[in-house]
């Protein structure tokens, strides 16, 4: 499990690697509010090689979204599996979060 | 499909948020016997447990360290059953509000129960509210169901693009009057054209498609009939783009399912290693069953096919046991349990058999023998060993209900004992030769043989040692008479390090020839394999040069690598100094130099640690000296000889194999 955090132009890439879940959640929001911190504004969280994420990991995202909103930034999520997508549904939090399908798709204006 | 008989696990956390992700691929590992969908046990089963326990840690046991979460799993061949126990109060479940509230939609605790409703097929609190249990049953498309049952997420009401685009052309391109309906159950659906509201009508073509998840379409062309042209190449089109679709999606699901599947194989194989000592994994299962079940003795026994004996792997209680019975023995029970291939359960007299240890002949015994089992993932069970346990302490007979626990038991063992004799004859042998075979062919695969260029002359070798390593070197010509030179040497060795080096010289190849300046080149490698050397910990000292046409200078990237040379006549040596540290650890934008070149006069020698490294032991002074000085004192001879020289007396100072690979290059222009 880890995260890698990378810059594409102005926008800050953060990847998944393995699940976002009660035990390392607090890793991803340090990170992230690190970033911001230092004038970061704009976030894509991809989660492309994650099976899954738990009730924390959802909560997580949604401080940080709350967090990055109130800075004036934004926040997108993208490369959810179905799962994933079928998680945010249920929990309704699709209606909080921008998520795109590709991470060219996150990336873009 | 072979029935998998029930089994029970139960195992203990620390109450460590940091435990849970180990717990929950330990259960699900419990679980590979089971008859569910390998995506619903990797997803739904996973995220359930995961809440349950995180409840347990964080809210039952209060986060306090002292207390541990009990996690017990009854698996059977079309159900899980996850129990999991805090030491806590225990709490309301009921008073739990509901997280798809627009009110609690922002709020960022408060899922957890609900998700384990919305992901298991059934989840019950016991009175107190400190046991949770999560049922997981064989259900084909739990998710889609919870997907359509839940308001406002209908099921993607356009046509997968494929399918949408063919109706598109055949509706604009053709302007055939072709509408689609998507049947799902005894729902119709208009979706295409937009807009559409009418079910068909009678006139004209009518056909179904299958749509990638199980629904169908229903297409139908207005003033059509079956046997118009038209329409049948339209049916036709549509078909093979509903394929394409299906086909797509198969891929995708297959490769997210592997990826979790070598996740949670690195997980298992983990724990499992670390239970290497079995033994002492025997011994303490037994401890554990003979004080549940107050049993007196009890032995492990494995069979050794090599000599068909049944062989003392593990005994607790006492009693003196003999270290071997022969299978074919007619007067042990073991043998007797192991042979039949099911439970033997005795009292009395016949107990007299070797293999129950010494025990006053007046007292009669009770006895349960069972042969463990394992089940393949395919293929047929066979027996591995017997676990015995003789004498209960309160002279009680053994029941049925001790049988099907004691069969259960043997069961998890039998899947350990199996994997313990893999691990140990892979790890012996085949998992190191083979990584080892691999990696030496992939690197000599890839180093080409040198590319002979007009005005060029150039020699390169790479001696890789028994364990290989990533070094590599390539000479390339490039556009406009320009000549690109690279050395590198991955740290660490075998099968990731050779892997690496696959990448690098596949992709320098590719930017050296785009004509891109070194920086360029080094700032796009670092890009193609960052991920992969950061998660290997590993990185790589790269440098590479470019020699300007005819010219007069060379330009270089040094990331890190510390023999790069420009030799003179007179043997001076010019260091090309490192740009930058090596990539994994540095990162872009990668310096560049450049420095001035001599045609006909200066030599390009560039060379890895293991060639200095060796040479170094040859005599007091430093390797790379020598490395120099030979390379001076032969200044004026061919490169090819050079290099000669120098693997020679590498060869000389250690005639074993040495710690690194050996690499050199050494070149000229004329």
């Amino acid at each position: 499990m880890s995260f890698n955090l990378r810059r594409v132009a102005d926008v800050t890439v953060v990847e998944v690697d393995g699940q976002l879940i009660v035990g390392n959640r607090q890793d991803l929001k340090q990170q992230v509010l690190a970033e911001l911190e230092r004038g970061a504004r704009s976030f894509v969280i991809d989660f492309a090689r994650t099976g899954y994420i738990d009730s924390s990991g959802l909560g997580v995202l949604v401080s940080l979204s709350k967090r990055i909103r109130e800075a004036g930034g934004e926040l997108r999520l993208t490369s959810l599996n179905e799962d994933l997508r079928t998680l945010f549904e249920l929990t309704k939090l699709h209606t909080l979060f921008e998520i795109c399908t590709t991470l060219e798709e996150a990336l873009a204006g | 499909m072979e029935e998998v008989p029930p089994s029970k696990s139960v195992f203990h956390i620390p109450n460590d948020i940091g435990e849970i992700e180990r717990a929950v691929d330990r259960a699900v590992g419990c679980c590979a016997g089971a008859r569910l969908s390998r995506r619903r046990l990797l997803f739904n089963f996973r995220v359930g447990l995961t809440e349950a326990i995180s409840n347990a840690i964080l809210y039952g046991n209060a986060n306090d360290p002292d207390r541990k979460v009990r996690v017990e799993l009854l698996v059977e061949s079309g159900e899980v059953c996850a129990r999991v126990t805090d030491e806590g109060p225990g709490f309301d479940p009921a008073a739990v509000p509901d997280p798809r509230l627009p009110e609690n939609i922002p709020k960022p605790a408060g899922r957890g129960i609900f998700l384990m409703r919305a992901l298991m097929d059934e989840v019950r609190f016991n009175a107190a509210g400190n046991t949770v249990t999560l049922i997981l049953r064989e259900k084909p498309d739990y998710l889609r169901e919870q997907r359509r049952a839940g308001s406002g997420t209908t099921p993607r009401p356009v046509p997968p693009e494929p399918v949408a685009a063919t109706l598109r052309d055949f509706r604009e391109g053709l302007g055939l009057d072709v509408r689609a309906w998507r049947i799902d159950g005894h729902e119709r659906i208009p979706v295409f054209p937009g807009g559409l509201r009418d079910a068909p009508g009678s006139p004209g073509h009518r056909f179904r498609v299958d749509l990638d998840d199980g629904s169908a379409m229903e297409v139908q062309v207005d003033g059509h009939g079956p046997d118009s042209p038209v329409a049948k190449v339209l049916e036709a089109t549509l078909e093979r783009a509903c394929g394409l679709v299906r086909q797509t999606a198969r891929r995708g699901a297959e490769l997210s399912e592997r990826r979790e599947e070598i996740g949670l194989l690195y997980s298992i194989s983990e724990t499992l290693a670390s239970i290497l000592h079995l033994e002492e994994a025997a011994r303490r299962i037994l401890e554990e069953v003979s004080r549940v079940l107050g049993v007196k003795r009890g032995s492990l026994w494995v069979h050794s096919p090599d000599d068909d004996l049944l062989r003392l792997a593990a005994s607790v209680g006492g009693g003196q046991l003999r270290e071997w019975i022969p299978v074919a023995d007619e007067t042990s029970i073991t043998a007797r349990a192991f042979r039949a291939e099911h439970p033997i359960m005795a009292v009395g007299d016949e107990m007299a058999g070797p293999d129950a240890g010494a025990s006053p002949a007046s007292e009669r015994e009770s006895w349960l023998s069972v042969p463990v089992r394992y089940t393949p993932h395919t293929g047929a069970a066979r027996t591995v060993g017997v676990l015995n346990l003789i004498g209960r302490r309160r002279h009680e007979e053994f029941t049925p209900g001790d049988q099907r626990l004691m069969v259960a038991v043997a069961n998890q063992i039998g899947a350990a004992l199996e994997t313990n004799r893999l691990i140990r004859e892979s790890m012996a042998r085949e998992r190191v030769s083979r990584e080892m075979e691999l990696a030496h062919n992939l690197q000599m695969k890839l180093l080409p043989p040198l590319p002979s260029i007009p005005g060029v002359e150039a020699a390169a070798r790479v001696l890789p040692t028994e364990s290989v390593g990533g070094d590599f070197y390539q000479v390339l010509q490039l556009s406009g008479g320009r000549i690109g030179v690279m050395i590198g040497d991955v740290s660490g060795h075998g099968f990731p390090a050779a892997l690496i080096m696959a990448l690098v010289m596949s992709a320098a190849a590719i930017y050296a020839e785009e004509g891109a300046r070194p920086a360029t080149v080094l700032e796009h490698l670092d890009r193609a394999i960052g991920d992969e050397l950061e998660s290997t910990e590993m990185f790589l000292s790269l440098c590479y040069c470019v020699l300007s046409q005819g010219g007069a200078e060379i330009t270089y990237s040094n990331a890190g690598h510390p023999h790069a040379f420009v030799v003179e006549p007179g043997g001076a040596a010019h260091r090309l100094l490192a740009t930058d540290p090596p990539m994994g650890i540095g990162a872009a934008p990668y310096g560049e130099s450049t420095v001035p070149w001599t045609p006909g006069e200066d030599l390009l020698l560039l060379f890895t640690d293991g060639l200095s490294d060796t040479l170094a032991q040859l005599r007091r002074s430093s390797g790379e000296e020598l490395v120099l000085r030979t390379v001076a004192e032969n200044h004026r001879r061919p490169v090819s000889e050079i290099l000669n020289r120098l693997f020679e007396m590498s060869v000389q100072a250690i005639p074993s194999m040495p710690s690194d690979d050996r690499t050199a290059v050494v070149l000229r222009t004329t």
